[in-house]
């Protein structure tokens, strides 16, 4: 079974990798444009093509990109040189610092709000704000706190003329550069928790153990939260974890709009300038992580809950 | 006493942090990721926002384009023309303690900028003959003809000066400097974040005495321009280089300085719509002089530019005074009546829903408002357009290496000098798989003469002949059509001083006000 499951999970990272890898060169252009920039000389296009290697058919550069990879490889950027995995493992704690806080913040304060808060106007309000693109949450907070109070950073990890001084001053400085990106994404995310919550509770509390909680006399506030919020969780959370890709897609235009040196600002730079390794790197490396936690989350469930097991 | 000594002590304190707050430190933002630091290999914007910083050109080009001292101090040209001998300023040194000499500067030439950097490349490498350096302190070009616009091709921007000890025997595209320039600049290299910041610091042993007079060159990279412009107003950046139109007066307002040039390195650039005259509908005349006639530029110029430019009046740039031919297209007047009447000449009547063709336009996102309005205009006399937005490698390829478009809107930068930026327009030789090129695919054998004659001739009236013209006949040909001079503007906090926009070595004198 296990085995079964490791192949089939190599599998889709490979497929994945390989639509990337066909996506990237077949769209139109190659990297000649960002390399060389946009004023040409006659043959210029061919010998950037033949540079990288890119004048040959396409089933021999793919065979001979599979093979690099399958020995680890993930090959060099065209635009620095870099190796595409230093490259992405730079990016990784940028975009980490981003998302972890933002799924923590909307998973706590979104089950609250969505445990507490059970009227229809606040149902409908989440609805709507949820509709508001977290582009443009960015956009307003950046007019409220950093335009309008004049309190905090709109832009970059660290202030631009800072020294570069390390310890805790360095990261209460990224703190404070944090604040508004993190809140961006966590406001987009925590209306979804919050209608989640508060439906799957709505619908706990329908069922006859919770009538016979409310019928002996329990508080309604107490049953939803002794007796329907646990209940409620487990398909709460298997539904919160297939969001997590939701917040990675959130966090590249966030990225974008608060200058933020991480994956998804790789991933739009090297897409641009037609960084073909960097974007099949990119595209193999989080098919590799959503594979593997979807992995991990599978086996764990089967220990939290028995019947997961039998179903399988 | 105690309490003396106290006062003492804090007002030291006081002053000394007043000091080092007062640090000269240029925060500087920039749209795009540089990619690399080797601004000798690429053309590209973001890298020499940043890379021209680091390096000098043999000359600088000042306001007005004119050529001034930078690693050579003076030049005599021969009389026939065919031989510059440049004098370079002696005792400069690299960044990294070596010393600077002419056979750096000949090895650029002759074994990365004729090779790579793609307007050198194309520009200037068919009329040089050789590249000598005699002794260390001279470089003579000696020419295949005469080539008045050389000066003009030695700035910075297009021929900066690599140091051969770092790059000899490599592949420059390769090359481990590329992340870690040495240069001669004002600034040196500190660090590179991808995607992030790049710090420059003050060099120390600069060649010009009394230069830089800031301490620390800050980039930091910012995609969005409402960030940039937010970040701006927050103090968190001092210098824009480039503002959206858009943006430019609800700058004005703040403490802010602007100032509007034609674009760093003398960019000249004109918003033009390239017709493909390969295909049958736009091959006709009247088709494009219909076009000509039903497009409002003065409209595009108030609601895109936001006034930010002039409405082309010549096919080249009206900066270029010598050589520009104003009121060349006074003939096309703002017409629909006329666009129509020559529409139906053409023989592309209205069909039943009142449209005579559908095409194709081509453009950068960036581009997007000027599509749009062109969409409205034409379609009040029966043309639709079907708007695609590329990005640029994707663009560049779909217009000069297939071919697959009717129109498409380019950004045209003319340079200081026609051979520079316009000769690529026209010339039937540029026509090919070059990144914009000659994207109509323009043939004309008076052109091509009249471009040949003008780019070797050293007498500035008779080269001026030759374009106006060129312009003659090109504006009766309508292979383009010229809309909108673009002006760039770049913005900066007023406690900065000395900014110089046009140029690439931008901050060579800027200093913050005390």
């Amino acid at each position: 079974m296990p085995v079964a499951r490791l192949a089939w999970a190599i599998g889709t990272v490979w497929l994945a990798a390989s639509l990337a890898f066909l996506l990237i060169h077949l769209a139109p252009g190659g990297p000649a444009i960002a390399l060389g920039g946009d004023s040409g000389a006659p043959g210029y296009l061919e010998d950037v093509a033949r540079l990288y290697g890119l004048d040959r058919p396409l089933p021999e550069i793919y065979l001979d990109w599979l093979a690099r990879v399958a020995t680890g490889d993930l090959g060099h950027s065209y635009r620095s040189g870099q190796s595409v995995l230093s490259l992405i493992l730079e990016r990784l704690p940028v975009t980490l610092a981003l998302v972890a806080p933002a799924v923590v913040l909307s998973a706590i304060v979104g089950t609250l709000l969505g445990l507490v808060r059970t009227g229809r106007g606040f149902a409908a309000s989440m609805a709507a704000l949820h509709a508001v693109p977290g582009y443009l949450v960015g956009q307003a907070l950046v007019l409220v706190f950093a335009l309008g109070l004049g309190i905090l950073p709109v832009q970059g990890l660290l202030d631009g003329r800072g020294a570069d001084g390390g310890g805790i001053a360095r990261l209460l400085d990224m703190a404070r550069h944090l604040v508004l990106p993190v809140l961006a994404l966590t406001l987009h995310n925590l209306t979804f928790v919050a209608l989640l919550t508060r439906t799957r509770v709505m619908a706990e509390m329908e069922r006859p153990y919770a009538v016979t909680a409310a019928a002996k006399g329990v508080a309604p506030a107490l049953v939803r939260r002794r007796h329907a919020l646990p209940n409620a969780m487990l398909g709460l959370v298997s539904l919160f974890g297939s969001r997590l890709g939701g917040f990675v897609a959130g966090a590249v235009t966030i990225e974008v709009l608060f200058a933020l040196p991480g994956l998804g600002r790789l991933a739009v730079t090297s897409a641009i300038a037609r960084d073909h390794p960097v974007v099949i790197g990119l595209v193999l490396f989080t098919t590799a992580i959503v594979v593997t936690t979807n992995l991990v989350v599978d086996l764990a469930f089967r220990r939290l809950d028995p019947r997961v097991g039998e179903a399988v | 006493m105690k309490i003396r000594i106290f006062l003492a002590v804090f007002l030291a304190g006081v002053v000394l942090s007043t000091l080092s707050a007062r640090a000269q430190v240029a925060v500087v933002a920039v749209a795009g990721d540089p990619g690399h630091l080797n601004p000798a290999i690429s053309t590209a914007g973001p890298l020499h926002a940043v890379a021209d910083s680091i390096f000098n050109g043999l000359v600088a080009l000042d306001r007005e384009g004119n050529a001034q001292p930078d690693l050579a101090t003076s030049w005599t040209v021969s009389p026939d023309g065919r031989e510059v001998r440049f004098t370079l300023a002696p005792g400069v040194k690299w960044h990294d303690g070596k010393p600077f000499s002419a056979e750096d500067v000949k090895f650029t030439f002759e074994e990365v900028l004729f090779r790579f950097h793609a307007r050198t490349r194309a520009g200037l490498a068919p009329a040089v003959d050789s590249v000598d350096a005699p002794d260390a302190g001279t470089v003579v070009f000696r020419l295949k003809q005469p080539h008045p616009a050389l000066l003009k091709q030695l700035n910075v921007t297009e021929a900066p000066i690599l140091p051969r000890h770092l790059y000899a025997g490599s592949d420059p595209n390769r090359n481990e400097a590329n992340a870690r320039p040495v240069g001669t600049g004002a600034f040196r290299f500190e660090s590179y974040k991808r995607d992030d910041s790049v710090v420059l610091v003050r060099n120390d042993n600069y060649f010009k005495p009394g230069l830089p007079k800031l301490e620390r060159l800050v980039f930091r990279v910012i995609p969005e321009a409402n960030t940039q412009v937010a970040a701006l107003a927050n103090r968190e950046v001092d210098y824009l280089g480039r503002v959206a139109p858009s943006d430019v007066a609800r700058l004005k307002d703040k403490a802010t300085l602007v100032d509007t040039t034609s674009g760093p390195g003398g960019a000249n650039c004109v918003m033009t719509l390239a017709f493909n005259l390969q295909r049958p509908t736009l091959a006709a005349l009247p088709v494009r002089q219909a076009f000509a006639h039903a497009l409002n530029r003065r409209q595009m110029l108030e609601l895109v530019q936001f006034g930010q430019g002039r409405v082309a009046e010549a096919p080249i740039h009206s900066a270029i005074e010598w050589a520009t031919l104003p009121g060349a297209l006074q003939a096309y007047d703002l017409d629909p009546a006329r666009a129509n009447a020559l529409l139906d000449q053409a023989g592309l009547p209205r069909g039943a829903g009142g449209e005579r063709a559908t095409l194709d336009l081509l453009m950068f996102p960036a581009f997007a408002r000027y599509a749009e309005l062109m969409r409205q205009q034409l379609a009040a006399v029966g043309i639709a357009l079907r708007l695609k937005p590329l990005d640029p490698a994707a663009f560049a390829t779909s217009v000069f290496t297939q071919r697959d478009f009717d129109l498409a809107l380019i950004s045209y930068c003319n340079g200081v000098d026609p051979e520079i930026g316009v000769r690529r327009m026209y010339h039937s030789t540029a026509i090919g798989n070059v990144p914009f090129s000659n994207a109509a695919a323009y043939r004309n054998a008076d052109v091509d003469r009249l471009f040949d004659r003008a780019g070797s001739s050293t007498d500035t009236a008779a080269r001026g002949e030759a374009y106006r013209e060129m312009e003659r006949i090109v504006a009766r040909d309508l292979p383009y059509w010229w809309l909108v001079e673009t002006d760039f503007t770049s913005a900066w906090r007023g406690d900065f001083a000395d900014f110089a926009p046009w140029s690439g070595q931008f901050a060579e004198r800027a200093f913050q006000k005390r």
